[in-house]
């Protein structure tokens, strides 16, 4: 009895102020994060914790390296650390929000819904959850499984994202409304009219620009053709020019709708996300 | 009983090498100070940062900050060196603290390329009780701050300040004196050139703002251009090829007419940045000469 309270005692003078020290470095990192000191957050992390701690304690950890990562937009591996955490932790829904908003990010959509599909969740976080997973939908361009999660977000006793609820919404007719521009249409106006394929593409400056500048040196070979004859060098110079732009403007006109197209794509698949990101920002900080 | 008591005293022997290991302050820069020196400053601003967290004591949470600003001044990372200094509350600090607080905020904010905030924080020093020491530093980088904000006046009166504190011996107080003197003559003061003016003189002529910013060749290079597209345009018209005249002559003209606008405009800025770093070189070494040994 005398030893075993003996070695009880002793093991607790050790543990017990170790356990304070890792709950004071914590509140160190916690602190590092508050100074926006990510980059410095994440190195103390990987520098001095690599030993094996109790479960709180690598949840947090793991937690604090997520989200230092999210904020300096690190986004693969925030995502990783963010999945660490397990479910015993009060920052789990948390982490598994931002780890699947981080997917979506990235693109990798299948990854991102099937972290939201595995969330056991009810009530706010559901609708939340609904909501993510509409946004998600809507990435993928896939319209029937939008129409699915957002008819089951439930705003009537939920109005923490009625806004973004609508954004969504008029992004998702915006979508449908879209006509993607055909690179063959673009292609063949710009052979009949050069520039008109750039402002069928919605470049109107590019297009006027365009058409003036292939109209002139074609104006100028076909003045010196009249003038000069076919085979005189300045008929040649210019008609190789207008040739060349003539044939290039088509080119560029292939790209340039082509381009148009991941702009839009680009651009809304921006607006989604920020509005994906609005309420997990208002719920979880 | 006895025991128990040999126990808890075990505890407390235990927990005493803890706190004391936890909380002295006996040589608690000895750490970072080092890792600093070996140049490990990520490592050291971290140390820095937890003695600043962790200390209950005001001056050693200013200490740990003045030094952490020291590692990012190291690292060339000045604007976060500015931030941390910031950080410091100096209401509650004494003189001796605040002058390096205030010195060590507008050197960062000097090297960080704000003379404005950097003359700013020196102004702020004035009122406090400084040696000759501090006062010799506190011009020196004023004298550069109100160089950079081409305050020429009031940088002469910091530099010859300056030099009167460092440079005991009369020959070579006499002989910077003057080197000053003739720096800060008229004629040797760098010219800001005026964009506006450079742009103008090339809407006039063509090559007219490359002149104006020194660049003789340059000039002459795009007078010829603009001549023989323009003569090229005019030739053409005369022969009756009007559609070309218009497109390769006058339109190409028009082009690098335009095109030459922004040109000059680029080039003045760029000149005057050249005359003040010369300048500004020229001055420093004058001003390192007052430290330097015989």
């Amino acid at each position: 009895m005398k030893r075993l309270f003996s070695i009880a005692m002793v093991v607790f003078s050790f543990q017990a102020p170790a356990q304070y020290t890792v709950s004071r470095e914590l509140d160190f990192i916690q602190h590092l994060i508050n100074q926006e000191a990510y980059r410095d957050a994440i190195y103390y992390i990987n520098r001095d914790f690599q030993h094996i701690y109790p479960l709180p304690v690598r949840d947090s950890l793991n937690y604090f390296r997520g989200w230092s990562q999210y904020a300096i937009k690190d986004l693969g591996p925030s995502a990783a650390s963010l999945l660490q955490v397990s479910s015993d932790s009060p920052l789990f829904f948390k982490s598994r929000f931002f780890a699947a908003y981080n997917y979506s990010h990235l693109g990798k959509l299948r990854l991102s819904e099937s972290i939201l599909q595995n969330l056991s969740t009810e009530g706010r976080l559901s609708n939340l959850r609904n909501f993510q997973l509409s946004g998600i939908a809507l990435l993928a361009r896939d319209t029937e499984k939008f129409n699915a999660c957002f008819g089951r977000i439930e705003t009537v006793s939920d109005f923490s994202f009625v806004t973004e609820k609508k954004q969504l919404e008029q992004y998702h007719l915006e979508i449908l409304n879209y006509r993607k521009k055909s690179m063959a249409v673009g292609a063949f106006m710009s052979a009949l009219i050069p520039g008109s394929g750039k402002i069928y593409a919605g470049k109107t400056g590019e297009g006027i620009s365009a058409f003036l500048l292939v109209a002139a040196t074609g104006a100028a070979a076909w003045e010196n053709y009249r003038k000069l004859g076919a085979s005189h060098a300045r008929t040649l110079l210019f008609g190789s020019l207008f040739a060349v732009l003539y044939v290039g403007n088509i080119y560029g006109t292939i790209f340039t709708v082509k381009l148009a197209n991941q702009e839009f794509n680009h651009a809304m698949d921006q607006k989604i996300l920020f509005n994906m990101h609005i309420p997990l920002r208002n719920l979880f900080n | 009983m006895q025991w128990i008591k040999k126990y808890c005293l075990t505890c407390i022997f235990l927990s005493a090498i803890f706190l004391t290991n936890g909380f002295s302050q006996e040589g608690i820069f000895d750490v970072p100070d080092s890792l600093t020196a070996a140049g490990q400053y990520r490592d050291a601003r971290i140390e820095l940062e937890k003695i600043f967290f962790f200390s209950n004591n005001q001056q050693v949470k200013t200490l740990a900050l003045i030094r952490k600003a020291a590692c990012f001044k190291a690292e060339h990372h000045f604007q976060e060196a500015c931030e941390t200094l910031n950080r410091i509350f100096p209401a509650h600090q004494p003189d001796s603290l605040l002058f390096e607080i205030k010195y060590e905020k507008a050197l960062a904010c000097y090297l960080n390329e704000d003379p404005g905030q950097a003359t700013v924080e020196l102004l702020s020093l004035q009122n406090l009780p400084v040696n000759n020491e501090q006062t010799a530093r506190m011009t020196f980088l004023a004298a550069l701050s109100y160089a950079g904000l081409q305050n020429w006046e009031e940088s002469k009166k910091a530099a010859s300040r300056f030099i009167t504190l460092t440079v005991s011996e009369p020959q070579k107080l006499e002989r910077i004196h003057s080197q000053i003197d003739s720096l800060f003559a008229e004629k040797n003061l760098p010219v800001i050139l005026s964009e506006k003016k450079a742009k103008n003189l090339s809407s006039i002529i063509p090559g007219g703002g490359q002149f104006y910013a020194g660049k003789i060749g340059e000039g002459l290079f795009s007078l010829g251009l603009h001549a023989a597209l323009a003569w090229f345009g005019i030739s053409e018209f005369l022969d009756k090829f009007y559609v070309t005249g218009y497109t390769a002559g006058f339109g190409l003209l028009q082009r690098l007419y335009t095109g030459n606008l922004q040109r000059v405009q680029d080039l003045v800025k760029e000149a005057n940045k050249n005359r003040i770093e010369n300048f500004l070189e020229a001055y420093i070494a004058v001003l390192t000469s007052a430290t330097e040994q015989p």
